[in-house]
């Protein structure tokens, strides 16, 4: 009911009906309602146009006008005649509404993309990003590739290229363990255990470590596991060098390195 | 044949026969019905010597020999003894891989191989004697812990290992994006290239010293440091690193008790 009294009054409100203390009621009615000030002063402005446009009653001679369209279009119908004044008037173009909405999403994509161009480089740093990740995932898969050629020049190559990655993901750690493990070679596992070394902070390199000293016959990878464990401070190593130092046939250097590697550990 | 797999077996046996002097050497000729450049020939002595000479033949000539001959033996009763010598050598060729395989065990046996100037080489003497290679252009890679190894008139790239033996590598040419290593234990190492090379050098002597007539240019690097307790910091880098001219492929040098020598062609 109130809400039908509010309809009229706006409509008097916008016919300047009401005098001004009404006027003022029924904009703040419509405030609370949640219809600003300022929307029913576009609601005036529109109205005014509109009176504007429509100057009253249509006169006869535009009647007689219209009629006599009318009958002139009922008459082309019948008879079948092709509407060649109004095309040659004004040209339309009749498009398939499918290929309009597709030329609408395409400009709304072109859109898209014009404006994540200009739009600074938040994107382009996200885009740059996904792009050195990827190349990055090529990277590993190559290195990774090249880890199990039979060639010992390319597992070097690839010992190597590990060293130009910041940060070695758990892949990567596990292959270079597994070359200083088994490689056939031991300039390779020697190579290894130099690019492993980087990464010595990551408790799975150490675990690594530890575990690799008994599987090592090599006097140079012995001593420098001694060395490493020794600047770690790793004590969990000082067992595994006591059980190498078990070996009578042990190298001597080898023998005087583990034994002050355990003095210092233990 | 599905597979090109040929087997070349020859075995020597001396037999009964009562000969004066016991054949003590064996030849093996290998045919390679691979003629591309890209040939390996990997061969593991268990107890004796590896000679490797590039030549200009197409086959491989191997010549396997007893180091210490057996002479005949007088058991007593006017009986001799006859030694059962024998020399159990086998070389299989699959595409353009030669395997050799030496299965006379406990005996030193030494051989001396002709081989087609460009092949690749896997070296191994696990006893008793050292490693030569001659004139031959590919990859090389060399492990022989108790004795020498000697490369000569090379090309290409190497990557040797010895525990206690010396590591003298002479090269004509090196292969421009190939890294290399020289590591011995107790031996001294000396290597010599070409002037023109350009590398990277890794070199460290732990007690011996490092010589060279090269221009190195020292590199600074990143040292890397372990952090350990959050609190005490250590530096695990102890490497002389340089550039020879513009700086290239790693060579990794490196002994322990011995000198270490680069030299220039």
């Amino acid at each position: 009911m109130k809400r039908r009294k509010l309809k009229e009054k706006i409509y008097d409100l916008l016919n300047h009906k009401q005098n001004r203390n009404e006027e003022e009621e029924v904009i703040n009615e419509l405030g609370i309602s949640g219809i600003s000030k300022e929307e029913v002063d576009s609601l005036h402005n529109i109205k005014n146009n509109l009176d504007k446009v429509f100057p009253g009653e249509p006169t006869k001679r535009m009647d007689r006008r219209f009629y006599a369209m009318l009958e002139d279009e009922k008459r082309k119908l019948l008879l079948g005649e092709p509407d060649f004044g109004t095309t040659a008037n004004t040209p339309r173009f009749t498009l398939n509404p499918w290929i309009s909405i597709a030329a609408g999403i395409t400009l709304f994509i072109l859109g898209w993309f014009t404006s994540a161009w200009f739009s600074g480089t938040s994107n382009g740093d996200v885009q740059l990003a996904n792009l050195s990740g990827e190349v990055k995932d090529l990277k590993e898969t190559l290195v990774l590739t090249m880890m199990k050629q039979t060639s010992a020049v390319e597992r070097i190559k690839a010992v190597n290229m590990v060293s130009e990655f910041e940060q070695a993901n758990s892949r990567v750690i596990e292959s270079l363990l597994r070359i200083l493990n088994t490689d056939s070679n031991e300039n390779v596992r020697l190579l290894s255990l130099e690019a492993l070394i980087r990464y010595a902070d990551n408790p799975e390199v150490r675990e690594g470590l530890i575990a690799s000293i008994l599987n090592q016959t090599s006097p140079m990878i012995q001593i420098r596991l001694a060395e490493v464990m020794v600047a770690l401070n790793e004590k969990r190593a000082a067992t595994e060098f006591q059980k190498i130092l078990e070996d009578a046939n042990l190298n001597y250097s080898v023998r005087s390195k583990m034994n002050s590697a355990v003095v210092t550990l233990l | 044949m599905s597979m090109f797999k040929k087997i070349i077996t020859a075995v020597l046996l001396s037999s009964g026969i009562i000969i004066q002097t016991f054949c003590q050497s064996e030849q093996l000729i290998v045919n390679l019905s691979d003629q591309s450049s890209n040939r390996l020939l990997a061969f593991e002595n268990p107890k004796g010597s590896i000679k490797i000479t590039g030549y200009d033949g197409s086959v491989i000539v191997v010549t396997a020999s007893l180091r210490f001959p057996e002479t005949e033996k007088i058991a007593g009763n006017g009986l001799r003894k006859i030694e059962q010598n024998s020399l159990d050598i086998e070389a299989e060729v699959n595409g353009n891989n030669v395997t050799l395989t030496c299965r006379t065990t406990g005996k030193t046996v030494d051989f001396d191989i002709k081989i087609p100037g460009n092949f690749s080489l896997k070296l191994k003497s696990l006893d008793n004697g050292k490693v030569d290679v001659i004139n031959v252009s590919g990859e090389i890679e060399i492990e022989n812990g108790n004795g020498n190894i000697s490369l000569e008139n090379v090309s290409g790239s190497a990557i040797l290992s010895s525990i206690y033996g010396n590591i003298n590598a002479v090269f004509r040419e090196v292969k421009h994006d190939s890294p290399m290593i020289f590591t011995s234990f107790e031996g001294d190492i000396t290597i010599t290239l070409p002037e023109t090379i350009n590398a990277r050098l890794k070199i460290k002597s732990e007690k011996g010293e490092i010589l060279t007539d090269f221009n190195i240019k020292p590199i600074k690097r990143q040292p890397v440091v372990t952090n350990v307790d959050q609190s005490k910091v250590y530096s695990l880098e102890n490497w002389v690193v340089g550039s020879i001219n513009e700086g290239g492929p790693e060579y990794v040098i490196k002994s322990y008790n011995g000198n270490v020598t680069l030299k220039k062609k």
